[in-house]
């Protein structure tokens, strides 16, 4: 179980001491072997002498305790045997070659590509497909022919296409060697006959792989469904928004620093700002996310919570007015997309309007309502003219619900300390689009969405850089004409 | 030539009376022929006797007026020569016939299906690729032009768009067949490539705003020609990529004309949401097509005091405020700020959560899940009365403001203090049945970012 390292970078080149850091994270979490500079390495955005050095320093820093399986990436040939010879070089295990990628290349080119990487020296060489990279996939017939050149040891597929791979797996003979690169079908892979994985959140959490393999070697299936299911929602993220983004969000929360993305890629872009609040409190659900002590500073006191969870660049330390704290959130797909602005604070303050007029029906305004039950006292507003009874039920028994919940849920996440509960009243306005249709996705999405907002009014987000920042490449889902 | 639409009754019979009405009405707009029983038409839903009485139905409404081109296609070669043969029968001069789906062939596959019915029938056959429909496979060039060579095979209508294939098609078949035009899209490019017919949904609406962009094309005014096809290329694009059926159907009646109901599964307004209907009705005025609706531009001065008022701050509250005022040719907007300890902060609370109905107020933001700050609510002048409205007002209305407020925010404007600590509520008022989002956008942004301007000096 091998991870595919994210790349720290610096202002000159790869951050070393990062790197480092972070190897020495995946290593001790039980990590079999690393990789640099394959796909999640953003091997696209460093120059050749970036990828050499990573590599170097992967070899260094692994100091023999585990393979370094050296990415070897380029699309030009001549260009990965350069790199193959340094990895070489470095004293890496093996090298990571992908298929060319951009310039489509027909079989004849990949197998000559190959055969010339192969033949160059001595390392031993994994094949790579991710076709929804690249471009071309190696289908099952090519793999055929491009594991008989001398030198090609194996194949690490991140497709995800498990009928190709099955049929790879079925054809085999027992010395190459078949590693599965997608984090959201590592079981299934594995239980196919996968010899491996090279994942991207093994830079997360390595020693969930880990003891997946040692159980299904066990034969215990059931311990390994548990596993892959404990990580799916992570895997969806990382693989489906921005890889390296996500990797890179989820181990800086985590404390383990690895500093931001190469442009193109951005946090607020393919990495959703949803996305990102998701990973946190999917990381929080795996106990990998810090916990820690934060004041909160109200009528002339401070009170403490100390097991808030405290994610690194997000939360803060000291909440120091919570007059009127405002908050906004979308998440979600489709006609079940929910949208959620609200505003949380002290019942003596500003907030005492939305309590006088909740439960009061005057006509032409909306009405709006206390939650039945719920600590804090948290009011319902939902703004949106009811179209018919199924609508009315989405509104007033799934949002409803789903507010309800995502606040109780606050309090056993530990963000809000018991002594202030009495002292809060959140409001949340809600939209429920008047064709929506599924009752569980209007709770799922309007649960998030309400959780994440209440996070965003307590901590400040997003920040006024970030709202500066993305002034002209923000883009308003209305905002354009049909 | 329309693909026409059919119209069912709530209990799913087809409608005679209505279908007779958009016939006639077609005809007497130009349409040079009509097509039942068609992808939009939604034949996928209908059973061969069903069928076979539309396809009578069609016969004894047009009355020999037109060309009637029959939807005979079906996925099971047999069914799809039964279908054929009938047209035949009773009078229909050709038959356009669906590549089979689902279980799909390959080339030979392909070529035996057509072969097969051209033989059997004694119909004009016109083959059909539209790869974008579920399921469906591209009708590979090199069995169009084996099949061309059959002698009741006389045309091709090609619906993919792919205006690439549509000119290898028209190199290799060389004249030997007709190639017809089924993407609404792309008219305007396949006419001028020499294509000299086509058969669209939107024809239903509009067939003699086709036929005057092919006269144009054909007198060599290209550029009236073009000028035309993009002032339908919204209605065209909506129709075209939202199912086909249902936007023609909703449009028909806003035209006055009866257009019935879907069938199960496609009449749940999954794919045609309220906002988009909407927007048909937008595109439908300006191409003349139903009477316009009155335009009211922005307001000279927007009411912010009464809403305010409303929101419970007093006359003596209001003038603690900072208020800005900033106008441009389509958007007028006020602005207060103030601290949100103090009686704005209740006003905030107050207007997010018990707004007027259609007054409602939403966060400023750039995007959803990228809110600005200082912490702000923006509502509209006048009320919001349709989704399409309000999808404007929290579109482009909401994203102009955003982006004045960035903007302030980016020339060090506003304090650090002053984005802790105060909230502001905007009143913005535009013309909400606009149809040029850019334009309001800019126009927002320009308006608020002068009323920030008075308050942020």
């Amino acid at each position: 179980m091998y991870a595919g390292l994210v790349t720290p970078f610096g202002e000159n080149g790869v951050n070393e001491a990062q790197y480092r850091n972070l190897i020495e994270h995946v290593i001790k979490a039980g990590a079999n072997g690393i990789v640099p500079c394959a796909s999640l390495g953003e091997f696209t955005s460093m120059s050749f002498e970036e990828k050499a050095e990573a590599i170097r320093v992967a070899c260094d820093a692994a100091k023999g305790r585990v393979p370094v399986l050296a990415g070897a990436c380029a699309a030009y040939t001549a260009d990965v045997v350069k790199l193959y010879l340094k990895a070489a070089e470095y004293g890496a295990s093996g090298a990571l070659v992908v298929s060319p990628y951009f310039m489509k290349p027909s079989t004849k080119e990949i197998y000559e590509h190959y055969e010339k990487v192969a033949n160059s020296a001595g390392l031993p060489v994994f094949l790579y497909n991710c076709p929804q990279f690249t471009g071309v996939n190696l289908d099952w017939w090519l793999i055929e022919g491009l594991r008989e050149i001398k030198g090609i040891i194996g194949l690490s597929d991140a497709s995800g296409n498990l009928v190709n791979v099955s049929q790879i797996l079925a054809r085999r003979p027992e010395d190459f060697q078949v590693v599965v690169g997608h984090d959201e079908v590592v079981l299934p892979s594995m239980a196919a006959g996968c010899d491996g994985a090279i994942l991207a959140t093994a830079n997360i959490f390595p020693d969930r792989y880990v003891r997946m393999a040692i159980a299904l070697s066990q034969g215990d299936l059931k311990e390994a469904r548990l596993i892959q299911r404990s990580v799916q929602r992570t895997a969806r993220i990382v693989v489906n928004k921005g890889g390296p983004l996500a990797v890179k969000a989820a181990l800086n929360m985590m404390g383990i620093p690895v500093g931001s993305a190469r442009m193109p890629l951005l946090q607020g872009d393919v990495l959703g700002y949803d996305d990102l609040d998701e990973l946190r409190t999917q990381l929080e659900d795996l106990q990998l996310m810090p916990r820690g002590s934060v004041t909160y500073r109200a009528h002339g006191r401070s009170v403490v919570t100390d097991a808030y969870p405290k994610a690194v660049g997000m939360s803060k330390d000291i909440i120091d007015d919570l007059t009127l704290l405002h908050g906004e959130a979308l998440c979600g797909e489709g006609l079940e997309v929910a949208h959620v602005d609200l505003v949380v604070g002290l019942k003596d303050g500003p907030m005492q309007a939305a309590l006088t007029n909740a439960g009061i029906k005057t006509d032409g305004f909306h009405m709006s309502n206390i939650i039945k039950d719920l600590r804090p006292t948290t009011v319902f507003a939902p703004t949106v003219t009811i179209t018919d009874e199924h609508h009315s039920r989405l509104v007033f028994e799934f949002a409803q619900k789903a507010v309800a919940d995502a606040v109780t849920r606050t309090i056993t996440d530990r963000m809000i300390p018991e002594e202030l509960v009495p002292d809060l009243v959140i409001a949340v306005k809600v939209f429920v689009h008047p064709n929506a249709n599924n009752p569980r996705r209007v709770h799922m999405n309007n649960f998030r969405a309400t959780r994440f907002a209440i996070r965003r009014a307590l901590e400040g987000r997003q920040s006024v850089e970030e709202v500066v920042a993305r002034k002209d490449s923000a883009r308003h889902p209305y905002g354009y004409n049909p | 030539m329309p693909a026409l639409i059919t119209p069912f009754a709530k209990d799913g019979e087809i409608i005679e009376q209505s279908f007779r009405e958009i016939i006639d009405y077609t005809i007497s707009k130009g349409a040079a022929g009509v097509v039942p029983a068609g992808t939009t038409g939604e034949f996928v839903y209908m059973n061969m006797d069903e069928r076979k009485k539309l396809l009578s139905l069609t016969t004894e409404c047009v009355n020999g007026r037109v060309p009637i081109i029959a939807g005979t296609g079906q996925s099971s070669t047999e069914a799809a020569t039964e279908l054929t043969k009938y047209a035949a029968d009773i009078g229909c001069d050709a038959a356009l016939i669906v590549s089979p789906f689902y279980l799909k062939p390959t080339d030979k596959g392909y070529y035996e299906h057509y072969a097969t019915i051209a033989r059997k029938s004694d119909l004009p056959v016109i083959m059909y690729n539209i790869p974008q429909m579920g399921g469906m496979g591209v009708l590979p060039v090199s069995v169009v032009e084996d099949l061309a060579e059959l002698d009741n095979i006389v045309g091709i209508k090609d619906s993919s768009g792919n205006i690439t294939y549509m000119l290898e098609l028209l190199q290799k078949l060389k004249g030997r067949i007709s190639v017809i035009n089924g993407n609404d899209e792309i008219f305007f490019s396949a006419v001028t490539a020499g294509v000299n017919a086509a058969i669209m949904a939107s024809a239903n609406l509009m067939p003699h705003l086709w036929n005057d962009l092919l006269k144009k094309v054909r007198k060599g005014d290209i550029d009236g020609a073009l000028k035309l096809q993009l002032s339908m290329q919204t209605l065209t694009r909506i129709v075209t990529r939202y199912g086909g059926a249902p936007p023609v159907r909703a449009a028909l009646k806003m035209m006055g004309i009866d257009s019935g109901k879907a069938r199960m599964p496609l009449n749940t307004g999954g794919t045609l949401t309220p906002e988009l209907k909407e927007e048909i009705r937008v595109e439908l005025e300006k191409l003349g097509l139903i009477g316009g609706s009155k335009h009211v531009g922005p307001a000279k001065e927007v009411d912010i005091n009464g809403v305010l008022l409303e929101a419970g701050l007093s006359a003596e509250q209001q003038q603690a405020l900072k208020v800005g005022r900033g106008s441009s040719q389509a958007c007028t907007a006020s602005v207060v700020c103030g601290s949100k300890t103090g009686p704005l902060g209740s006003a905030f609370v107050r207007l997010l959560t018990t707004p007027r109905i259609g007054r409602e107020a939403l966060s400023v933001i750039l995007e959803p899940n990228l809110a600005v700050r200082p912490s702000s609510l923006m509502l509209p002048g006048r009320k919001i009365s349709s989704m399409r409205q309000a999808s404007v007002f929290y579109g482009p209305v909401q994203s102009g403001a955003a982006r004045a407020v960035a903007g302030h925010l980016a020339a060090g404007k506003i304090s650090p203090d002053a984005v802790q600590n105060n909230v502001m509520v905007m009143v913005i008022d535009v013309d909400l049945d606009t149809v040029d989002r850019r334009a309001v956008t800019a126009a927002t942004e320009v308006a608020v970012s002068a009323a920030l301007s008075q308050i942020w000096r």
